[in-house]
Protein backbone atom coordinates (compact mmCIF):
# COMPACT_ATOMS: atom_id res chain seq x y z
CA UNK A 1 0.00 0.00 0.00
CA UNK A 2 0.95 3.40 -0.47
CA UNK A 3 3.18 4.96 1.99
CA UNK A 4 1.09 8.61 1.57
CA UNK A 5 -1.69 7.22 3.42
CA UNK A 6 0.32 7.34 6.65
CA UNK A 7 2.32 9.75 5.78
CA UNK A 8 -0.58 11.82 5.19
CA UNK A 9 -2.45 11.01 8.64
CA UNK A 10 0.35 11.77 10.40
CA UNK A 11 0.22 15.16 8.56
CA UNK A 12 -3.57 15.69 9.63
CA UNK A 13 -2.95 14.55 13.15
CA UNK A 14 0.08 17.07 13.39
CA UNK A 15 -2.70 20.21 12.30
CA UNK A 16 -5.09 19.48 14.48
CA UNK A 17 -2.71 19.37 16.98
CA UNK A 18 -1.66 23.01 16.08
CA UNK A 19 -5.83 23.69 15.98
CA UNK A 20 -5.45 22.44 19.13
CA UNK A 21 -3.02 24.72 20.55
CA UNK A 22 -4.37 27.42 18.27
CA UNK A 23 -7.37 27.11 20.16
CA UNK A 24 -6.14 27.19 23.49
CA UNK A 25 -4.14 30.67 22.93
CA UNK A 26 -7.46 31.94 21.52
CA UNK A 27 -9.16 30.97 24.04
CA UNK A 28 -6.54 32.52 26.57
CA UNK A 29 -6.45 35.79 24.75
CA UNK A 30 -8.18 37.79 28.14
CA UNK A 31 -6.43 35.32 30.72
CA UNK A 32 -3.86 37.75 32.84
CA UNK A 33 -0.32 36.44 33.32
CA UNK A 34 -0.94 33.94 30.19
CA UNK A 35 2.06 32.73 28.05
CA UNK A 36 1.35 31.23 24.74
CA UNK A 37 2.73 28.10 23.35
CA UNK A 38 3.89 27.05 19.64
CA UNK A 39 3.07 23.81 18.20
CA UNK A 40 6.48 22.84 16.79
CA UNK A 41 7.26 20.01 13.94
CA UNK A 42 9.81 17.98 12.61
CA UNK A 43 10.01 15.45 9.68
CA UNK A 44 9.96 12.01 10.38
CA UNK A 45 12.34 9.08 9.15
CA UNK A 46 13.54 8.55 5.72
CA UNK A 47 13.41 5.66 4.19
CA UNK A 48 16.29 5.32 1.74
CA UNK A 49 15.97 3.77 -1.11
CA UNK A 50 19.33 4.63 -2.58
CA UNK A 51 22.03 6.71 -1.25
CA UNK A 52 23.22 9.86 -2.93
CA UNK A 53 26.73 9.14 -4.53
CA UNK A 54 26.00 5.55 -5.31
CA UNK A 55 27.65 4.53 -8.61
CA UNK A 56 25.01 4.35 -11.28
CA UNK A 57 26.84 2.63 -13.87
CA UNK A 58 29.62 4.03 -16.62
CA UNK A 59 31.52 5.50 -13.74
CA UNK A 60 29.34 8.06 -13.08
CA UNK A 61 27.73 8.50 -9.60
CA UNK A 62 23.99 9.58 -8.43
CA UNK A 63 24.19 13.61 -7.61
CA UNK A 64 21.36 12.60 -6.04
CA UNK A 65 19.74 9.68 -3.71
CA UNK A 66 16.33 8.75 -3.63
CA UNK A 67 15.03 9.35 0.10
CA UNK A 68 11.02 9.03 0.65
CA UNK A 69 10.11 10.87 3.92
CA UNK A 70 7.32 9.05 5.92
CA UNK A 71 5.66 12.45 7.39
CA UNK A 72 5.65 14.58 10.21
CA UNK A 73 5.93 14.23 14.30
CA UNK A 74 5.07 17.02 16.56
CA UNK A 75 8.08 17.93 18.95
CA UNK A 76 6.80 20.28 21.07
CA UNK A 77 4.23 23.09 22.61
CA UNK A 78 7.19 25.39 23.26
CA UNK A 79 5.88 27.87 25.49
CA UNK A 80 6.64 31.77 24.10
CA UNK A 81 7.16 33.45 27.78
CA UNK A 82 7.74 37.26 25.82
CA UNK A 83 6.24 40.08 27.82
CA UNK A 84 2.29 40.40 27.89
CA UNK A 85 1.83 44.22 28.18
CA UNK A 86 1.08 46.08 31.12
CA UNK A 87 -2.17 47.14 32.10
CA UNK A 88 -2.94 49.86 34.39
CA UNK A 89 -5.81 48.67 36.72
CA UNK A 90 -5.41 51.16 39.69
CA UNK A 91 -5.77 48.39 42.14
CA UNK A 92 -3.06 48.34 44.46
CA UNK A 93 -2.84 44.19 45.07
CA UNK A 94 -2.49 43.99 41.71
CA UNK A 95 0.82 43.51 40.77
CA UNK A 96 2.85 43.07 37.40
CA UNK A 97 6.56 41.51 36.75
CA UNK A 98 8.47 43.84 34.53
CA UNK A 99 11.24 41.04 33.22
CA UNK A 100 12.26 37.40 33.73
CA UNK A 101 10.52 35.81 37.10
CA UNK A 102 7.67 33.92 38.47
CA UNK A 103 5.61 34.85 41.30
CA UNK A 104 5.61 31.66 43.87
CA UNK A 105 2.57 29.79 45.22
CA UNK A 106 1.91 27.48 47.84
CA UNK A 107 -0.73 25.35 47.14
CA UNK A 108 -2.80 23.38 49.81
CA UNK A 109 -0.62 20.50 49.51
CA UNK A 110 2.31 22.13 50.39
CA UNK A 111 4.08 21.93 46.57
CA UNK A 112 5.10 25.33 45.65
CA UNK A 113 3.82 26.53 42.16
CA UNK A 114 4.83 29.65 40.21
CA UNK A 115 2.76 32.23 38.42
CA UNK A 116 3.09 35.81 36.34
CA UNK A 117 -1.11 36.13 37.12
CA UNK A 118 -0.55 38.90 39.91
CA UNK A 119 -4.17 39.98 40.61
CA UNK A 120 -3.78 39.16 44.04
CA UNK A 121 -6.28 39.66 47.02
CA UNK A 122 -6.50 39.37 50.96
CA UNK A 123 -8.44 36.63 51.91
CA UNK A 124 -10.63 36.32 55.29
CA UNK A 125 -7.78 35.46 57.64
CA UNK A 126 -5.63 39.38 55.84
CA UNK A 127 -3.48 36.67 53.86
CA UNK A 128 -2.65 37.38 50.60
CA UNK A 129 -3.73 35.21 48.38
CA UNK A 130 -3.83 34.67 44.40
CA UNK A 131 -7.21 35.17 42.46
CA UNK A 132 -7.83 30.99 43.36
CA UNK A 133 -7.29 31.39 46.54
CA UNK A 134 -3.49 30.30 47.13
CA UNK A 135 -1.56 31.94 49.49
CA UNK A 136 1.74 33.66 48.24
CA UNK A 137 5.11 31.92 49.50
CA UNK A 138 6.03 33.49 52.42
CA UNK A 139 2.56 34.06 54.05
CA UNK A 140 2.21 37.50 53.93
CA UNK A 141 -0.39 39.09 56.01
CA UNK A 142 -2.65 42.63 55.53
CA UNK A 143 -3.49 43.96 58.92
CA UNK A 144 -7.52 44.36 58.14
CA UNK A 145 -6.89 48.16 59.37
CA UNK A 146 -4.10 48.65 57.10
CA UNK A 147 -4.81 51.43 54.68
CA UNK A 148 -2.41 52.44 51.87
CA UNK A 149 -1.28 49.09 50.89
CA UNK A 150 2.18 49.94 48.82
CA UNK A 151 4.01 47.19 46.92
CA UNK A 152 7.81 48.67 45.72
CA UNK A 153 9.40 47.38 42.66
CA UNK A 154 12.19 45.40 45.18
CA UNK A 155 8.92 43.65 46.37
CA UNK A 156 8.45 44.71 49.80
CA UNK A 157 5.00 45.26 50.74
CA UNK A 158 4.09 48.42 53.23
CA UNK A 159 1.47 49.66 54.73
CA UNK A 160 -0.21 52.86 56.81
CA UNK A 161 -1.86 51.65 59.96
CA UNK A 162 -4.10 53.85 62.10
CA UNK A 163 -1.91 55.38 65.10
CA UNK A 164 1.22 55.08 63.24
CA UNK A 165 3.00 58.02 61.10
CA UNK A 166 5.41 55.54 59.27
CA UNK A 167 4.48 52.61 57.00
CA UNK A 168 4.79 49.45 58.46
CA UNK A 169 6.68 46.56 56.45
CA UNK A 170 4.82 43.95 55.84
CA UNK A 171 6.54 41.17 54.10
CA UNK A 172 8.79 41.28 50.62
CA UNK A 173 7.46 39.19 47.83
CA UNK A 174 10.14 37.31 45.99
CA UNK A 175 10.62 36.75 42.26
CA UNK A 176 11.52 33.04 41.22
CA UNK A 177 13.73 32.32 38.45
CA UNK A 178 14.94 29.46 36.08
CA UNK A 179 17.79 28.58 34.10
CA UNK A 180 15.23 27.22 31.15
CA UNK A 181 11.32 28.78 32.29
CA UNK A 182 10.24 27.02 29.01
CA UNK A 183 10.56 23.43 30.44
CA UNK A 184 8.88 24.71 33.40
CA UNK A 185 5.08 22.55 33.58
CA UNK A 186 1.93 24.31 33.11
CA UNK A 187 -0.66 23.55 35.98
CA UNK A 188 -3.74 25.32 34.49
CA UNK A 189 -4.66 28.36 36.28
CA UNK A 190 -1.85 29.84 34.89
CA UNK A 191 0.19 27.96 37.54
CA UNK A 192 3.43 26.36 36.88
CA UNK A 193 5.44 23.82 38.15
CA UNK A 194 9.30 23.34 38.72
CA UNK A 195 10.51 20.61 36.16
CA UNK A 196 14.16 19.00 35.93
CA UNK A 197 14.23 20.64 32.43
CA UNK A 198 13.17 24.06 34.02
CA UNK A 199 15.58 23.65 36.29
CA UNK A 200 15.70 24.42 40.14
CA UNK A 201 13.66 27.74 41.25
CA UNK A 202 16.29 30.50 42.10
CA UNK A 203 14.90 32.88 44.55
CA UNK A 204 15.85 36.51 44.23
CA UNK A 205 14.97 40.44 44.95
CA UNK A 206 13.11 41.82 42.39
CA UNK A 207 14.82 44.15 39.91
CA UNK A 208 17.97 42.72 41.23
CA UNK A 209 20.00 40.54 38.83
CA UNK A 210 17.99 38.64 36.49
CA UNK A 211 15.13 38.83 38.30
CA UNK A 212 12.03 41.62 36.88
CA UNK A 213 10.83 44.31 38.83
CA UNK A 214 7.54 44.56 40.64
CA UNK A 215 5.10 47.01 39.14
CA UNK A 216 2.26 48.06 41.77
CA UNK A 217 -1.66 48.43 40.58
CA UNK A 218 -0.54 46.87 37.11
CA UNK A 219 -1.26 43.63 35.51
CA UNK A 220 0.34 41.68 32.83
CA UNK A 221 -2.24 40.74 30.59
CA UNK A 222 -1.97 37.29 27.93
CA UNK A 223 0.89 37.97 25.50
CA UNK A 224 -1.63 36.05 23.13
CA UNK A 225 -1.59 38.27 19.31
CA UNK A 226 -5.12 37.04 17.81
CA UNK A 227 -4.34 38.56 14.50
CA UNK A 228 -1.47 35.95 14.61
CA UNK A 229 -3.72 33.27 15.65
CA UNK A 230 -6.31 33.66 13.08
CA UNK A 231 -3.33 32.97 10.72
CA UNK A 232 -2.47 30.12 12.33
CA UNK A 233 -5.85 28.99 12.21
CA UNK A 234 -6.37 29.58 8.90
CA UNK A 235 -3.18 28.03 7.56
CA UNK A 236 -3.35 25.36 9.98
CA UNK A 237 -7.26 24.20 8.48
CA UNK A 238 -6.10 24.78 4.66
CA UNK A 239 -2.28 22.30 5.80
CA UNK A 240 -5.18 19.86 7.20
CA UNK A 241 -7.89 20.00 4.00
CA UNK A 242 -4.88 19.52 1.71
CA UNK A 243 -3.62 16.82 3.57
CA UNK A 244 -7.14 14.95 3.24
CA UNK A 245 -6.89 15.31 -0.31
CA UNK A 246 -3.62 13.08 -0.70
CA UNK A 247 -5.13 10.43 1.41
CA UNK A 248 -8.39 10.97 -0.99
CA UNK A 249 -5.83 11.16 -4.28
CA UNK A 250 -4.22 7.66 -2.58
CA UNK A 251 -7.37 6.62 -1.92
CA UNK A 252 -8.67 6.76 -6.33
CA UNK A 253 -4.67 5.28 -7.25
CA UNK A 254 -5.50 2.41 -5.21
CA UNK A 255 -9.24 2.19 -6.24
CA UNK A 256 -7.87 1.90 -10.07
CA UNK A 257 -5.16 -0.87 -9.05
CA UNK A 258 -7.97 -2.58 -7.86
CA UNK A 259 -10.28 -2.51 -10.53
CA UNK A 260 -7.19 -3.75 -13.43
CA UNK A 261 -8.41 -7.29 -14.12
CA UNK B 1 3.39 -11.45 -23.61
CA UNK B 2 4.46 -7.60 -24.68
CA UNK B 3 7.43 -5.69 -22.74
CA UNK B 4 5.00 -2.39 -22.42
CA UNK B 5 3.41 -4.03 -19.67
CA UNK B 6 6.26 -3.47 -17.64
CA UNK B 7 7.32 -0.13 -18.11
CA UNK B 8 4.02 0.92 -17.66
CA UNK B 9 4.58 -0.62 -14.15
CA UNK B 10 7.53 0.78 -13.38
CA UNK B 11 5.70 4.10 -14.61
CA UNK B 12 3.17 3.39 -11.78
CA UNK B 13 5.72 2.19 -9.02
CA UNK B 14 7.34 5.72 -10.03
CA UNK B 15 4.07 7.67 -9.67
CA UNK B 16 3.38 6.09 -6.36
CA UNK B 17 6.97 7.02 -5.22
CA UNK B 18 6.30 10.55 -6.24
CA UNK B 19 2.91 10.56 -4.73
CA UNK B 20 4.69 9.12 -1.35
CA UNK B 21 7.10 12.10 -1.63
CA UNK B 22 4.68 14.63 -1.91
CA UNK B 23 2.34 13.82 0.74
CA UNK B 24 5.81 14.23 2.95
CA UNK B 25 6.18 17.38 1.58
CA UNK B 26 2.58 18.37 2.34
CA UNK B 27 2.26 16.90 5.57
CA UNK B 28 5.74 19.25 6.44
CA UNK B 29 4.03 22.18 5.71
CA UNK B 30 4.08 23.23 9.04
CA UNK B 31 7.44 21.78 9.60
CA UNK B 32 10.04 25.04 10.94
CA UNK B 33 13.09 24.82 8.53
CA UNK B 34 11.79 21.80 6.57
CA UNK B 35 13.13 21.90 2.83
CA UNK B 36 10.45 19.70 0.41
CA UNK B 37 11.91 16.81 -1.86
CA UNK B 38 11.52 17.05 -5.87
CA UNK B 39 11.46 13.94 -7.62
CA UNK B 40 12.54 13.40 -10.75
CA UNK B 41 12.39 10.55 -12.88
CA UNK B 42 14.94 9.23 -15.51
CA UNK B 43 14.82 6.53 -18.22
CA UNK B 44 16.08 3.65 -17.19
CA UNK B 45 17.03 0.76 -19.33
CA UNK B 46 17.96 2.57 -22.61
CA UNK B 47 21.18 1.14 -23.48
CA UNK B 48 19.27 -2.27 -22.66
CA UNK B 49 19.18 -4.64 -25.57
CA UNK B 50 16.42 -3.43 -27.73
CA UNK B 51 16.62 0.51 -28.84
CA UNK B 52 12.86 0.27 -28.12
CA UNK B 53 12.65 -0.67 -24.87
CA UNK B 54 12.86 2.04 -22.29
CA UNK B 55 11.53 1.87 -18.51
CA UNK B 56 11.82 4.61 -16.05
CA UNK B 57 13.70 4.49 -12.77
CA UNK B 58 12.00 4.60 -9.40
CA UNK B 59 12.36 8.02 -9.30
CA UNK B 60 14.85 10.26 -7.80
CA UNK B 61 14.35 12.80 -4.91
CA UNK B 62 16.40 15.91 -4.33
CA UNK B 63 16.32 18.17 -1.93
CA UNK B 64 14.36 21.10 -2.55
CA UNK B 65 17.19 24.09 -1.44
CA UNK B 66 15.09 27.25 -1.86
CA UNK B 67 14.83 29.06 1.14
CA UNK B 68 11.36 29.39 3.34
CA UNK B 69 10.06 32.40 4.22
CA UNK B 70 11.33 34.10 7.57
CA UNK B 71 8.45 34.57 10.00
CA UNK B 72 9.25 36.73 12.93
CA UNK B 73 8.54 35.31 16.28
CA UNK B 74 10.56 38.23 18.66
CA UNK B 75 12.28 35.07 20.41
CA UNK B 76 16.22 36.07 20.20
CA UNK B 77 16.71 31.72 20.60
CA UNK B 78 14.97 31.50 17.52
CA UNK B 79 17.05 31.95 14.31
CA UNK B 80 16.68 31.42 10.56
CA UNK B 81 19.40 31.12 8.27
CA UNK B 82 19.62 33.71 5.12
CA UNK B 83 21.44 31.93 2.20
CA UNK B 84 22.97 28.19 1.62
CA UNK B 85 24.18 26.64 5.13
CA UNK B 86 23.13 24.93 8.10
CA UNK B 87 23.41 25.17 12.15
CA UNK B 88 25.74 22.17 13.47
CA UNK B 89 24.25 19.90 16.06
CA UNK B 90 26.05 17.66 18.13
CA UNK B 91 23.61 14.26 18.64
CA UNK B 92 24.80 10.96 19.98
CA UNK B 93 25.84 9.59 16.81
CA UNK B 94 27.62 12.52 15.48
CA UNK B 95 27.53 16.29 14.25
CA UNK B 96 24.24 16.61 11.97
CA UNK B 97 23.11 19.86 10.32
CA UNK B 98 19.70 21.19 10.89
CA UNK B 99 18.20 25.42 9.13
CA UNK B 100 15.08 24.82 12.25
CA UNK B 101 16.87 27.02 14.33
CA UNK B 102 14.36 26.97 17.10
CA UNK B 103 16.63 26.73 19.50
CA UNK B 104 15.98 26.87 23.71
CA UNK B 105 17.91 26.87 26.94
CA UNK B 106 18.12 23.19 28.62
CA UNK B 107 18.71 23.07 32.61
CA UNK B 108 22.25 23.90 32.35
CA UNK B 109 21.37 27.08 29.87
CA UNK B 110 23.09 25.34 27.14
CA UNK B 111 21.23 26.04 23.52
CA UNK B 112 19.25 22.90 22.41
CA UNK B 113 17.48 21.91 19.72
CA UNK B 114 13.69 21.07 20.10
CA UNK B 115 14.86 17.39 20.21
CA UNK B 116 17.22 18.66 23.41
CA UNK B 117 20.58 18.36 20.90
CA UNK B 118 22.82 20.42 21.91
CA UNK B 119 23.72 23.38 19.17
CA UNK B 120 26.89 23.18 17.98
CA UNK B 121 29.76 26.29 19.01
CA UNK B 122 32.91 26.37 16.12
CA UNK B 123 34.75 23.57 17.57
CA UNK B 124 31.76 21.46 18.33
CA UNK B 125 31.78 22.94 21.89
CA UNK B 126 27.68 23.42 23.33
CA UNK B 127 27.15 27.54 23.67
CA UNK B 128 26.06 28.51 27.77
CA UNK B 129 24.22 31.16 28.36
CA UNK B 130 25.06 32.58 32.06
CA UNK B 131 22.02 32.57 34.46
CA UNK B 132 22.56 36.52 35.18
CA UNK B 133 22.18 37.23 31.69
CA UNK B 134 19.28 39.48 30.62
CA UNK B 135 19.35 40.01 26.92
CA UNK B 136 20.58 37.37 24.79
CA UNK B 137 21.40 38.68 21.41
CA UNK B 138 22.65 36.47 18.14
CA UNK B 139 24.87 38.56 15.58
CA UNK B 140 24.62 38.03 11.93
CA UNK B 141 27.36 36.20 12.15
CA UNK B 142 26.16 33.96 14.43
CA UNK B 143 28.10 35.49 17.66
CA UNK B 144 25.89 34.60 20.73
CA UNK B 145 26.45 37.48 23.64
CA UNK B 146 24.79 37.82 26.93
CA UNK B 147 24.23 41.11 28.04
CA UNK B 148 26.39 42.56 25.28
CA UNK B 149 29.41 39.54 26.40
CA UNK B 150 30.40 37.14 23.49
CA UNK B 151 29.30 34.01 25.02
CA UNK B 152 30.23 31.52 21.89
CA UNK B 153 29.68 31.50 17.88
CA UNK B 154 27.10 29.18 15.99
CA UNK B 155 29.05 26.62 13.90
CA UNK B 156 27.67 27.65 10.52
CA UNK B 157 28.25 25.02 7.91
CA UNK B 158 27.41 25.05 4.07
CA UNK B 159 27.42 21.46 1.82
CA UNK B 160 27.15 20.77 -1.38
CA UNK B 161 23.60 19.97 -2.69
CA UNK B 162 23.93 16.11 -3.05
CA UNK B 163 26.43 15.99 0.11
CA UNK B 164 23.78 15.54 2.90
CA UNK B 165 21.64 12.97 3.82
CA UNK B 166 18.24 13.16 5.37
CA UNK B 167 17.91 11.93 9.04
CA UNK B 168 14.14 12.98 9.71
CA UNK B 169 13.67 15.36 13.08
CA UNK B 170 15.18 18.07 10.34
CA UNK B 171 18.79 16.99 10.47
CA UNK B 172 21.20 16.02 8.03
CA UNK B 173 24.03 13.51 7.88
CA UNK B 174 27.21 15.07 6.28
CA UNK B 175 28.23 12.67 3.01
CA UNK B 176 31.28 15.14 2.22
CA UNK B 177 33.34 17.90 3.71
CA UNK B 178 32.13 21.15 4.38
CA UNK B 179 32.22 23.83 1.00
CA UNK B 180 34.75 26.92 1.42
CA UNK B 181 32.95 30.05 0.84
CA UNK B 182 30.38 32.54 2.84
CA UNK B 183 28.08 31.05 5.42
CA UNK B 184 25.05 32.11 5.89
CA UNK B 185 23.57 35.08 7.47
CA UNK B 186 21.97 34.46 11.25
CA UNK B 187 18.74 36.20 11.55
CA UNK B 188 17.46 36.66 15.30
CA UNK B 189 13.89 36.70 16.39
CA UNK B 190 12.91 34.58 12.80
CA UNK B 191 12.07 31.26 12.11
CA UNK B 192 12.62 29.95 8.11
CA UNK B 193 9.26 28.40 7.79
CA UNK B 194 8.47 25.16 5.44
CA UNK B 195 9.42 25.82 2.11
CA UNK B 196 6.68 23.48 0.79
CA UNK B 197 4.38 25.50 -1.61
CA UNK B 198 1.27 23.93 -1.13
CA UNK B 199 -0.43 24.73 -4.17
CA UNK B 200 2.38 22.78 -6.12
CA UNK B 201 1.46 19.68 -3.51
CA UNK B 202 -1.57 19.87 -4.97
CA UNK B 203 -0.79 20.51 -8.92
CA UNK B 204 1.88 18.05 -8.08
CA UNK B 205 -1.47 15.59 -6.23
CA UNK B 206 -3.50 16.01 -9.51
CA UNK B 207 -0.76 15.19 -12.10
CA UNK B 208 0.80 12.04 -10.19
CA UNK B 209 -2.99 10.60 -9.93
CA UNK B 210 -3.84 11.74 -12.94
CA UNK B 211 -0.14 9.98 -14.80
CA UNK B 212 -1.06 6.99 -12.53
CA UNK B 213 -4.89 6.76 -13.70
CA UNK B 214 -3.24 6.84 -17.52
CA UNK B 215 -0.56 4.27 -16.59
CA UNK B 216 -3.55 1.99 -15.10
CA UNK B 217 -5.32 1.94 -18.65
CA UNK B 218 -2.28 1.26 -20.48
CA UNK B 219 -1.80 -1.63 -18.36
CA UNK B 220 -5.89 -2.18 -18.86
CA UNK B 221 -5.08 -1.91 -22.79
CA UNK B 222 -2.31 -4.56 -22.55
CA UNK B 223 -4.41 -6.43 -20.46
CA UNK B 224 -7.43 -6.12 -23.28
CA UNK B 225 -5.39 -7.27 -26.19
CA UNK B 226 -3.60 -10.24 -24.48
CA UNK B 227 -7.20 -11.89 -23.16
CA UNK B 228 -8.31 -10.71 -26.81
CA UNK B 229 -5.58 -12.42 -28.45
CA UNK B 230 -5.83 -15.61 -26.17
CA UNK B 231 -9.73 -15.60 -27.41
CA UNK B 232 -9.80 -15.01 -30.69
CA UNK B 233 -6.33 -16.55 -31.74
CA UNK B 234 -6.32 -19.40 -28.78
CA UNK B 235 -9.97 -20.80 -29.81
CA UNK B 236 -10.15 -23.85 -32.53
CA UNK B 237 -11.83 -23.00 -35.61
Amino acid sequence: MFRSLATAASGMEAQQTKLDVTANNIANVSTNGFKKARAEFADLMYQNMRPAGAPTGNGANAPSGTEIGLGTRLVTTARELGQGELHQTGNPLDIAIEGHGFLPITLPSGETAYTRNGALQVNAEGRLVTADGYSIAGDITIPPEAQAVSIAADGTISATVPGDTQPVQLGKLQIATFANPAGLAAQGSTLFRETSASGAAVLGTPGDGGAGAIRQGMLEVSNVNVVEEMIDLISGQRAYEINSRVIKAADEMLGQTAQLR
Amino acid sequence: MSSGIYIATAGAVAQSNALDATANNIANAATTGFHGDRVTFREALSAARSPDVATVGAGTTRIDGQAGALQGTENPLDLALEGDGYFGVATPGGPRYTRAGNFQLDDTRALVTTDGFHVRGEGGAAITIPPEAKVVAVAADGTVSADGEPVGKLELVRFAPGAVQRQGGTLFAATGRPQPGDPPKVRSGMLEASNVNVVRGVVDLVKVSRTYESLMRVIQGYHDIESRAARELGTPK
